[in-house]
């Protein structure tokens, strides 16, 4: 086998992405709202990982995971005791459904990621919006910035943090405010 | 709220290495010590497929959102001087700072898939940008990119897939050269700023209008969709570097909506050259912003090129009928299978397939003259 991962393997891994993260934020978020669930869910995920037998061998383990993932969402999501009667819908006409709400969707989102993009540090957001937009690497980066390449690490990671607790991105249905006001009275409990 | 975050299990190096992870499996070539070394790593805690997990999600909504809202880069971006990209020309004073984005692939997330490449471009251009304010920057497209890049004074221009321009914007022009590929210009009006495109001595000039202008191996197509432009040829000058602005040795033609011209490509000078305007159809004309190859009654060479343009995997016709054999129909410029499978339908087949991914269509002669047709 060649040192590089063929474009078919790459392809994979962002479809199975893709679909894991439709999972998340349409059949998820109205029903596993606790982060808690969440981290059960990644332990169930987890769990499966190991049983794989020599996953470093596999030839991508990133599509491995997506896909774990998604079989472990689909059936928490039929398990889940508050699910919706629609809840056992084929994904295909999950996403379908996606559609027609889609700009708004969108939008609301988008609006979310401005407004938390904009509180972040400077720091912290320049070496986001490097990495993401521009496709910069850490060590591009470091030198865009003038800092060290672990700075920019530290910047990317305080970065990503920041912005998952302004965000909570397994919630986003529910729109940002309430998001943050069902994190706030759990913070509270 | 934000700041409490003493429920997070995830350490900081955890959350460090998981975005490390993330950017290093975007790029389409990871070797096989990475994979394994990504493989221990997360077998070692269920925290790190967590964060991995997490940081797959947030990143992909950040990247959507920063394509989608190319605006919002100078505002997070230049609050610090320090941090501003630097496109200023000190030469020109009304300068342009092309604002260049990645166009929101159609399949969204296939974005990891083409983050190598857009990082590639980017970065050049990113460099090209930062050079000497003499060089105007030179921004170019990958094989299987498009991207809009938007101009100071609000014209946009679309590149296609292997396109490379450079822009120069003063007081008095707007000037694009287009040194490969094809663009698609939506004009701003402005009377006392013409806009012109530049293509190997053919020159298409704009007021407040939007057209189309391939560059091809031996010519310079100009469509316009809307408004007018005048098409004209220019000599080169001595130096051999196009004389910006210079009126064409031509009477320009001009174009309204509807029409092409195609222009050879530096012309003998002093040969005037027949400038005969065609009507076209206008959707085929820009059918490639949406990634849509529209095919007329075309020869299958004409459409493979196409394709090529597009794909890595180059699509080959090694048999002369074969490629005259002529064909209608519209294509997602990404998926040459839909091609090959219609075009199955209609003719008997062989593909071989290179190791590289190439294919090599051959039509296979019936032994009893027999032809196998559409079934």
């Amino acid at each position: 086998m060649t040192e590089n991962v063929d474009k078919t393997d790459q392809a994979t891994a962002a479809q199975w992405f893709e679909r894991w993260h439709a999972l998340i934020r349409h059949a998820l978020s109205g029903r596993l709202q606790r982060k808690e669930d969440v981290d059960d869910m990644s332990q169930e995920v987890y769990l499966r990982l190991l049983r794989v037998r020599d996953l470093d061998l596999v030839r991508s383990p990133r599509s491995y995971l997506y896909r774990i993932a998604v079989n472990v969402a689909e059936e928490w999501r039929l398990r889940a005791p508050q699910a919706m009667e629609h809840s056992s819908e084929p994904l295909g006409a999950l996403q379908a459904a996606e559609e027609p709400a889609r700009e708004t969707e969108l939008a609301e989102r988008d609006a979310a990621v401005h407004e938390a993009l904009s509180k972040l540090p400077l720091a912290n957001r320049t070496a986001l919006v490097l990495q993401l937009r521009d496709g910069l690497t850490y060590d591009q980066i470091a030198e865009h910035m003038g800092v060290t390449r672990r700075a920019v690490k530290r910047y990317v990671a305080n970065g990503y943090t920041e912005l998952r607790h302004e965000l909570n991105v397994f919630q986003w249905e529910q729109g940002n405010e309430e998001a943050n006001a069902r994190n706030d009275s759990r913070y509270g409990e | 709220m934000g700041n409490d975050h003493t429920d997070d299990k995830a350490p900081r190096e955890v959350t460090e290495t998981a975005a490390d992870w993330l950017d290093r499996l975007a790029s389409d070539s990871v070797a096989a010590a990475d994979r394994r070394a990504f493989a221990r790593w997360l077998l070692k805690s269920p925290v790190h497929v967590s964060e991995f997990l997490q940081l797959s999600a947030l990143r992909a909504e950040l990247t959507g959102s920063l394509q989608r809202h190319p605006e919002w880069v100078d505002e997070l971006l230049q609050t610090n001087p320090g941090n501003v990209i630097d496109l200023t020309d000190q030469s020109a004073p009304a300068v342009p700072v092309p604002n260049t984005v990645p166009r929101q692939p159609r399949r969204r997330f296939a974005a990891a898939a083409v983050i190598a490449i857009l990082a590639i471009a980017g970065w050049l251009g990113y460099a090209s940008l930062t050079d000497t304010p003499a060089d105007p920057p030179a921004i170019a497209t990958a094989l299987g990119e498009q991207r809009s890049i938007l101009l100071s004074d609000g014209s946009t221009l679309e590149l296609n897939t292997e396109t490379e321009v450079r822009i120069r914007m003063s007081d008095a022009a707007r000037e694009v050269d287009l040194l490969r590929g094809e663009l698609l210009v939506d004009v701003v009006k402005d009377p006392a700023r013409p806009f012109r495109v530049l293509s190997d001595g053919v020159v298409a000039q704009a007021i407040g209008t939007r057209f189309n202008v391939y560059k091809r191996g031996s010519d310079t197509v100009v469509t316009v969709i809307e408004g007018r432009v005048a098409v004209n040829q220019t000599p080169p000058s001595p130096d051999g570097t196009q004389a910006a602005g210079t009126v064409g040795t031509n009477e320009p033609i001009e174009l309204t909506a509807g029409l092409q011209v195609a222009v050879a490509n530096q012309p003998a000078a002093a040969t005037p050259v027949d400038l005969t305007p065609e009507p076209v159809n206008l959707d085929k004309a820009t059918a490639w912003t949406e990634r849509r190859l529209v095919f007329d009654d075309e020869p299958l060479s004409a459409i493979v090129t196409e394709f090529n343009r597009y794909n890595r995997s180059r699509l080959i016709i090694a048999d002369d009928a074969l490629s005259e054999k002529r064909l209608s129909g519209v294509f997602d410029a990404n998926d040459p299978d839909e091609f090959i499978a219609l075009l199955s339908n209609l003719e008997r087949i062989d593909i071989q397939q290179s190791t590289e991914g190439h294919r090599t269509l051959l039509r296979v002669e019936s032994t009893n003259g027999e032809r196998q047709d559409d079934f």
